[in-house]
């Protein structure tokens, strides 16, 4: 079972939790002006530092070389946040050790030369942190690191040197979102150093009322403190969504009853679909599952799951051959009547 | 007109120059304003970069002479760092020296790393299990960060100590 299809994630506003370290190696440029030679030499240092016989841990992990992957099972690593979309355009070497479940991975030559990313379900940001911190350690015995007393870690990007942290929350939030008040969230949140933004989709409305918040300052800070910020920040946020609904629960249970069973019956019988309309569908019916609304039995993953299942290439992993937009839309609701 | 440099190919570009409020104001030739410490140092601030680094230059816009403004290891210039957001490597951040702690100034609002490895969190960690360190550890320490800053003179004067110390104990 992969971190994200774990049933028990739908209990509230926080969908996962992550940690993303960024390191370089002394002694290399960053993957921007790395040639491909010491591109390759970077991806065996690295993987070997994680995959070898001193440590256990390495067996655990599985080496994917990117650039020897089809299109569609890039997309498919974008869409389940186990790559970036800068490391599926790469054409040089560059590749990711994943473990089993994919709660850790670890990209190679992306901006930077190391990123180790650590995902957990739910609100769970302390241990994402520290898995990501024992990664960091165990790669760390074996490479020296890019660093400078003052400045701390050495990144590609100035926005990332010192920690090279970002830590985020996934999100869901419907309510604040229907009520419009995200765009005054967004600029609160940035007075605290931090930034939320929209998953999903590139409209003005982010699809399925997903959300990221996460540090946006490194430098100045300890890892510690940049995560009790964020938990003080995201714990207000989840106290504003959740108040909002319990409200709305009292004033308009039949309009949230409403949407949440039409949503169902949509989702349920279709026989095709886009991926903005089932994002949305799928949002009401996570709604009412948070809610008590729906019985969170009738379906059989958590809804977080089925939403990065209804991505394209997540759709055209299962297809298993190009399919166009009218065959996806197809493909989506036969998925979608198999989970609930 | 003729470029105020070469003096011999035309001149394209112009450049205003404020220096504590002098202005000096000269006419370059395409090649010498790319050649030159001089050149806007407004262009190309746009997308990621947009609005962070404002405080840096003024109102005209000219580039501040400082160094050589690119780095000796991968030759990534500084005109291109802030055209492209990116950093070439690690030694970027030496070759760039204080014009960079501008722009980490501006970003990150600090210049001075806190979190893991530095000596704050070294600080922090022996607070939270006091321990007194013997005169020997005390040194052994000194005696790491001499060797890690590359202070060989300092190192040895240090292993000197701690072996006049094990002598005393002997
Ligand atoms: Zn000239
Ligand atoms: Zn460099």
């Amino acid at each position: 079972m992969k971190w994200y299809e774990d049933k028990s994630l739908d209990s509230g506003v926080v969908l996962s939790s992550r940690v993303r370290l960024a390191r370089n190696i002394k002694g290399f440029a960053f993957p921007s002006r790395l040639g491909d030679d010491k591109a390759w030499e970077l991806v065996s240092k690295i993987k070997d530092s994680v995959i070898n016989e001193r440590t256990p841990l390495g067996a655990s992990f599985e080496y994917i070389y990117m650039p020897s992957l089809s299109a569609t099972e890039k997309l498919s690593m974008l869409e389940n946040h186990i790559v970036s979309p800068e490391l599926v355009k790469k054409q040089s070497p560059c590749a990711v050790l994943a473990n089993e479940d994919n709660s850790v991975n670890i990209l190679i030559n992306e901006e930077d030369q190391i990123r180790i990313q650590s995902m957990c379900t739910g609100y769970n940001i302390d241990k994402a942190w520290e898995e990501a911190d024992r990664i960091d350690n165990l790669i760390g015995e074996s490479v020296k690191y890019a660093y400078d007393d003052t400045l701390g870690y050495l990144t590609a990007c100035v926005t990332n040197v010192g920690t090279g942290m970002r830590a985020s929350f996934m999100l869901h939030l419907p309510m604040l979102e229907g009520s419009g008040k995200m765009n005054r969230l967004a600029s609160d949140v940035g007075k605290f150093g931090m930034t939320i933004r929209g998953i999903y989709g590139e409209g003005s409305k982010p699809l399925g009322s997903v959300y990221q918040i996460s540090n946006q300052i490194t430098l100045g800070k300890s890892e510690r403190e940049i995560i009790e910020n964020l938990k003080n920040i995201t714990t207000q946020i989840i106290d504003m969504e959740n108040a909002l609904r319990e409200r709305t629960l009292k004033s308009r249970r039949i309009d949230m009853e409403d949407a949440a069973y039409r949503a169902l019956g949509t989702l349920k019988y279709c026989a095709k679909i886009s991926s903005a309309e089932a994002m949305e569908l799928l949002s009401r019916v996570r709604l009412g599952i948070i809610s008590g609304i729906v019985d969170k039995n009738l379906c059989k993953t958590n809804i977080y799951n089925a939403m990065m299942s209804v991505q394209g290439g997540n759709l055209q992993s299962r297809i298993g051959h190009n399919a166009d937009e009218s065959e996806r839309d197809i493909s989506r609701a036969a998925y979608l009547k198999s989970i609930f | 007109m003729l470029c105020d440099k070469c003096k011999t190919n035309k001149a394209t570009v112009h450049i205003r120059q404020s220096i504590n409020g002098t202005v000096t104001e000269y006419d370059l030739c395409d090649k010498c304003a790319a050649e030159s410490e001089m050149i806007n140092d407004g262009f190309g601030f746009d997308g990621l970069f947009g609005g962070f680094l404002n405080g840096m230059g003024n109102t005209e816009s000219v580039r501040r002479k400082e160094g050589s403004g690119i780095c000796p290891v991968c030759g990534l210039s500084f005109e291109e760092f802030i055209n492209g957001g990116r950093l070439g490597c690690p030694d970027c951040y030496t070759a760039f020296g204080d014009r960079l702690k501008g722009v980490l100034k501006n970003i990150q609002g600090s210049t001075l790393h806190t979190g893991k490895g530095s000596d704050e969190a070294r600080r922090i960690k022996t607070e939270e299990a006091p321990k007194e360190l013997t005169e020997e550890e005390k040194l052994k320490n000194e005696l790491e960060q001499a060797i890690k800053a590359e202070n060989y003179e300092k190192a040895a004067e240090i292993r000197d100590k701690i072996r006049a110390l094990k002598g005393k104990e002997d």
